[in-house]
């Protein structure tokens, strides 16, 4: 190896380093920091404690707010899932007229500014004369993780070949008998895999919730109301459990994406 | 009271499927022209065609897949258009064999019975013995993807034939496979066919394959059944050019009907005056071609032809050696430019004849076929 080629393999290190500091630096910052009490915007490095964790566990409304993250995920995701899983196999099994404009409104609200989204359903909910809540904060999540959920299922219907569909009517099984038996099994890791980056898309959703949400607040909004007064351990704390359940989600979506683009299709 | 048997009303019992008048039309293109045609209870028979002959629309509207524009398809003499694919008693071998990857041997084959509900004991008992029938009963738990091209195809095979079908629809199932395994699959498909007795539908685009596996074949091209018959009727009647061009090698030459005598007529082309009884539709003027297979000239030896034959003079152009056979380009002396290609024992000629040799040839009018145009 050359001078040149040594300086030139040193400083592409140095600017992955970099990228990887200015990536996750932040977060470490911010996980390092809810281990130690601050005073007066100073750090006290010799108060290592997790008494920041037990206030949070001790706090009702973050409690609360956690509580209504989980319900607001999991309706998301169910109501998402099954509406995605029965569009994409109703579009893929006949090849609908009308499949691409449908594929377009699906992804539209997920590829537009979020606040248009927001400030959209706002107006339609007021208009309907229906109340903010959490409800309007699950149909709201439903309209954003529709489009992902959809397309992974898609892709995964689009793979399986269309013999194994015809060949299960031919052995003398019904449409229904087909989905449950042929199509499910084999769009298992599509949906688990879609639902787990669905989910994690809903935990730390805040724009669109912020317009929707009534009274109850999310963990989002709430650490998002926490910080506008000041910072403190538990904010610190509850940003390091917030990005240890998203990176727990999004690791076990990646390795389940992994094993559906490994599992043969074809007979 | 007892009925003379109505030999007609015996021979309409003994069709499993009448197509009348189905035609397939997508938008303004004609991808099968309307086809007559009846398959026997028991029969072994193949659709041959090169790709976009409309063979695959025949077995696709048969097994419910697609819906035939015009005419109706008759099971047992009723229609069955507009018949679910799920409630018709044909089950299909697909091209790519469709079998499920996530479920075993054993479950892929079981799936028929098992989607109807049939009991636990009885589908067993089937599976087992399917599995015994296509010789994979110690590859029950394996998955498909586990499996050689051959065994897939076996599994197929067993899966469509475990619900008992009226008929079988296998859609180019051979195609995948190299060419030793086509072979043996070929034997095997034939021989199961026999022991199940039960009615095959098979697509091709080979010949050696149709010939060698079929009880009837169906010739077809550009949405066209060009012909029904035996292998042997149409290897050695061709009822056109085509059939004759695609099935096997033929000579094929030029001739016109000089005159016609009653139903005969009588034929000039390089081969000398023919005359063919049994052409009522030709009329003296028409131009037709005549087809013969290289097999079908015999190389006179000193004797001269025999009573019944015609012959031609000629000079050797080539000789291929083709192991026991050998193929010899015969220029026709009188004719410039008009060869025949004429297939002899390799031992019958071998030191004895060599190219630019004269030759006698001599063959039997009834090898000829006339074909129109």
């Amino acid at each position: 190896m050359t001078r040149f080629e040594r300086l030139t393999l040193t400083l592409l290190w140095a600017v992955a380093g970099l990228a990887f500091v200015a990536m996750y630096g932040p977060a470490l910052l911010v996980v390092t920091l809810s281990f130690f009490r601050i005073d007066r915007q100073r750090v006290d490095w010799s108060s290592f404690s997790f008494d920041a964790y037990a206030g949070l566990a001790g706090n009702h409304d973050i409690v609360a707010a956690l509580t209504n993250t989980l319900i607001v995920g999991f309706s998301a995701v169910t109501c998402a899932l099954l509406i995605a899983v029965g569009l994409a196999f109703y579009m893929h099994v006949e090849s609908r007229r009308g499949q691409r404009f449908v594929e377009f409104m699906i992804f539209l609200p997920f590829i537009l500014p979020a606040i248009i989204t927001g400030v959209s359903l706002l107006i339609a909910f007021r208009e309907a004369g229906i109340e903010r809540g959490l409800l309007t904060v699950i149909v709201g999540h439903i309209v954003i993780i529709i489009a992902i959920i959809y397309r992974m299922v898609m892709t995964r219907l689009e793979s399986l070949e269309r013999s194994q569909l015809e060949a299960s009517l031919d052995l003398g099984a019904t449409k229904m008998q087909t989905f449950r038996y042929v199509v499910v099994p084999q769009l298992a890791s599509a949906m688990v895999t879609s639902a787990l980056l669905a989910f994690t898309l809903s935990f730390d959703e805040t724009l669109v919730t912020f317009f929707l949400v009534g009274g109850e607040m999310t963990l989002p909004i709430r650490l998002w109301a926490m910080v506008r007064v000041g910072f403190t351990p538990e904010i610190n704390a509850l940003v390091a459990v917030v990005l240890l359940m998203t990176t727990c989600l999004a690791t076990v979506g990646a390795l389940s994406l992994k094993r559906l683009v490994r599992i043969p299709v074809h007979g | 009271m007892s009925t003379v048997p109505d030999p007609q009303q015996n021979q309409a019992r003994a069709r499993v499927i009448e197509m009348v008048g189905v035609g397939k039309r997508y938008g303004n293109v004609e991808v099968l022209k309307p086809v007559d045609l009846s398959i026997e209870d028991g029969e072994f028979l193949t659709i041959l065609g090169p790709s976009g002959s409309g063979k695959t629309t025949i077995i696709r509207m048969i097994g419910g897949f697609t819906r035939p524009t015009s005419g109706r398809i008759l099971l047992d003499g009723r229609d069955i258009v507009d018949q679910p694919i799920f409630d018709r008693p044909f089950n299909t071998v697909f091209q790519d064999y469709a079998l499920f990857p996530h479920m075993s041997v054993a479950k892929n084959i079981a799936y028929g019975l098992m989607v109807r509900g049939r009991p636990k004991a009885e589908i067993s008992r089937k599976v087992a013995e399917a599995l015994a029938v296509v010789d994979l009963s110690d590859k029950a738990a394996r998955y498909p993807a586990d499996l050689s091209g051959g065994q897939r195809q076996r599994v197929a095979l067993a899966r469509a034939i475990i619900c008992e079908p009226r008929v079988v629809l296998l859609d180019e199932p051979l195609a995948a496979l190299d060419a030793e395994l086509r072979r043996s699959m070929r034997d095997f498909l034939k021989d199961l066919q026999r022991r199940i007795r039960t009615t095959f539908i098979f697509i091709t685009h080979d010949q050696d394959e149709a010939i060698s596996i079929s009880d009837r074949i169906v010739v077809m091209d550009h949405g066209r059944v060009e012909q029904v018959g035996t292998p042997e009727e149409i290897y050695y009647h061709p009822k056109s050019v085509f059939v004759a061009k695609f099935f096997g090698e033929s000579n094929l030459l030029a001739g016109g009907v000089t005159a016609l005598a009653g139903t005969d007529a009588v034929i000039e082309s390089a081969l000398g005056t023919l005359t063919k009884p049994g052409h009522a539709g030709l009329n003296a003027g028409t131009a037709v071609t005549l087809a013969a297979r290289p097999e079908s000239f015999r190389l006179v030896a000193g004797d001269g032809p025999r009573a019944g034959e015609c012959d031609v003079s000629g000079t050797v152009e080539a000789i291929t050696f083709l192991g026991a056979t050998s193929q010899l380009v015969v220029g026709i002396a009188g004719a410039p430019g008009e060869t025949i290609k004429v297939r002899a024992a390799t031992k019958e000629i071998s030191g004895k004849l060599a190219v630019g040799d004269s030759l006698t040839v001599a063959w039997t009018p009834a090898d000829i076929s006339v074909l129109a145009g």
